[in-house]
C-alpha cells in the first residue's frame, strides 16, 4: 500500500455523483474510518438502477467493512437495483471469497483488477 | 455402547469419537466399514484426513466413495482452529436436516509442539460447537506417530472410544473447559530480539506488519491475509483493550510470526470458531484470522490477551496457499 498518501488515517474522501449513484471513496478503511464508510453506504441505499463503488483510492478494508458492502449489496438486489464494486482492493475480493463467494444470496457485483501493493 | 457405524438410534446431538490405531490396514478396514454404515443410513460422509490416509479410504471403498465428499486436512485444516469453521461447520450447513458424519485426523507426524496443541484444543472445543448438533465426528489417531501424550489427550477430548465397530465410554473424558484450562497455548517463548512496535491505531499495526511481512518475503497474497489478520486482532486491541497493544514479529522454523498483546479479555472460547448469523454485520473478524492463518495461538486472561498469527515463509511452503 501507498505511504505518504496525503488522507489521514481517521478520516476517508468520500465524493458523490447523483444520477446514476457514483460514489468515489480515498482511504484505508478499518476500526478508525468505518463508520463514516457505512454512513455512505447506508446513504446508497435507495438509489435506483446501478450504484457505483468506486473503491481504487482504498488500499485496504478490514472484514466488517467487506460484510457491510455485502449486506448493502443484498439490500440493493432486493429493492431492485444492483451495486457495482470498481477495482476493489485485495483484502475485499479475498474476505468476499472466502465467507461469501458460494452463496447463492450474494449480490455483489465486481468490475475491475488492479494490481496491489 | 456398542454399534456398528456411527451410532443410529434416534441420534439426538453430537457423537464425537477417537479411534486410536496401531495398525494401517485395521485403521482402513474399519474406517471404510465405518463410512459404509453411514451411506448405508444415506448419512451425507466428509472424510479429512492426510492425502496418504485419504486414498487407503478411497481405495478400499471403491465405488462407494464417489457418494463421499474427501478433502486434504493438511491443507484444510493446517490451522487447527480452522477445522470447525473451514471444514466441519460447512459440511453442516451443507446438509440441513441430515445427521451427517465427518471423518477427521488432526494430528500427523510433522505437527509441531505448538500445532499439536492446538489439536487438542480443537478436539475439546469439538464438544462445546456442535453440543446441539446432530453430528457423528469420528477421528483417526496414529498413535505410533504421536507424541507419548497423545493416548490420554485423545481420551480426556473425546466422550467415546472405537476399537474396529466397537464404541466404548471414554473412562477419562473431562469437560472440555478443564482441559482448556491445562494446555499451553503460547510455545515456544517469544525471542526476546522478537521486532516490537507499540501501536494506538490499526494502521500502525498493519503497516508495520506489512514492512515486517515484505521484508521477510510474503508474497503478495500472504501479505493480504495478514493484513487482513492482523487489523483484526488489533482492531479488538484498541476497540476494547483501551489503549491499543503491541505488536511483535520474528520468525520460527520457516515461518513469520506475529504476536499481539493487549490488556483486554476475550471470555468467549469459541472466538473465532464459528460464524455469526449472516445478517450480523460484525463478529467475522477472529473468524477470518482462523480461516487465513497457518497456525494461531490465542491466550487470554487476567494479564490480558496474547494473540499469535503464524504465516508459512515461501521458501518453506512452496507455493502454499489455503483451498478456500
Amino acid at each position: 500500500m501507498k505511504e505518504g498518501v496525503a488522507v489521514p488515517a481517521d478520516e476517508l474522501v468520500i465524493t458523490w455523483e447523483g444520477q446514476p449513484v457514483r460514489v468515489t471513496v480515498v482511504g484505508e478503511i478499518d476500526l478508525a474510518t468505518r463508520e463514516q464508510f457505512k454512513q455512505a453506504l447506508a446513504r446508497m441505499l435507495g438509489a435506483d438502477g446501478d450504484t457505483r463503488l468506486d473503491l481504487r483510492g482504498v488500499p485496504f478494508m478490514d472484514t466488517h467493512s467487506v460484510t457491510a458492502v455485502v449486506h448493502c449489496a443484498e439490500r440493493l438486489h432486493r429493492e431492485g437495483g444492483r451495486l457495482i464494486v470498481e477495482h476493489p482492493p485485495s483484502s475485499l475480493v479475498r474476505v468476499f471469497q472466502i465467507l461469501w463467494a458460494d452463496q447463492n444470496g450474494s449480490r455483489l457485483h465486481i468490475a475491475g483488477e488492479r494490481d496491489e501493493q | 455402547m456398542t454399534t456398528s457405524g456411527p451410532p443410529q438410534r434416534s441420534d439426538a446431538g453430537l457423537v464425537h469419537e477417537a479411534m486410536p490405531y496401531l495398525d494401517h490396514d485395521q485403521m482402513g478396514a474399519a474406517t471404510s466399514e465405518y463410512i459404509r454404515a453411514a451411506l448405508a443410513r444415506d448419512q451425507p460422509v466428509l472424510v479429512e484426513l492426510p492425502a496418504e490416509g485419504m486414498d487407503r479410504i478411497r481405495d478400499l471403498l471403491g465405488p462407494d466413495a464417489r457418494r463421499v465428499r474427501f478433502g486434504d486436512l493438511t491443507q484444510d485444516g493446517r490451522n487447527p482452529a480452522r477445522i470447525i469453521p473451514g471444514v466441519i461447520h460447512p459440511f453442516l450447513e451443507d446438509h440441513p436436516g441430515r445427521r451427517p458424519a465427518i471423518v477427521t485426523e488432526p494430528v500427523w507426524p510433522t505437527r509441531s509442539a505448538a500445532e499439536y496443541a492446538g489439536c487438542v484444543e480443537h478436539e475439546a472445543l469439538v464438544n462445546l460447537a456442535f453440543a446441539d448438533q446432530d453430528v457423528s465426528i469420528l477421528c483417526l489417531y496414529d498413535l505410533a506417530a504421536l507424541p507419548s501424550q497423545a493416548l490420554a489427550d485423545v481420551e480426556r477430548t473425546h466422550p467415546a472410544l472405537r476399537e474396529g465397530q466397537v464404541a466404548r465410554v471414554s473412562a477419562g473424558y473431562m469437560d472440555p473447559r478443564t482441559v482448556l484450562g491445562t494446555i499451553s497455548r503460547l510455545q515456544p517463548e517469544t525471542p526476546a530480539d522478537a521486532e516490537r512496535v507499540d501501536f494506538t491505531v490499526v494502521a500502525q499495526a498493519r503497516h508495520v506488519a506489512a514492512e515486517w511481512g515484505r521484508r521477510a518475503g510474503l508474497t503478495s497474497d500472504r501479505l493480504t491475509d495478514v493484513l487482513i489478520a492482523i487489523s483484526e486482532v488489533s482492531g479488538n486491541s484498541v476497540a476494547h483493550a483501551g489503549d491499543g497493544g503491541t505488536v511483535l514479529c520474528w520468525q520460527d522454523s520457516g515461518s513469520l510470526v506475529y504476536e499481539v498483546r493487549d490488556g483486554g479479555h476475550i471470555e468467549d472460547l469459541l472466538a473465532g470458531r464459528l460464524p455469526p448469523p449472516a445478517e450480523q454485520e460484525s463478529g467475522r473478524g477472529l473468524l477470518m484470522v482462523n480461516l487465513l492463518c497457518d497456525l494461531v495461538q490465542m491466550k487470554s486472561g487476567p494479564e490480558g490477551n496474547v494473540i499469535r498469527l503464524w504465516m508459512t515463509l515461501p521458501s518453506n511452503g512452496g507455493s502454499h496457499r489455503h483451498r478456500i
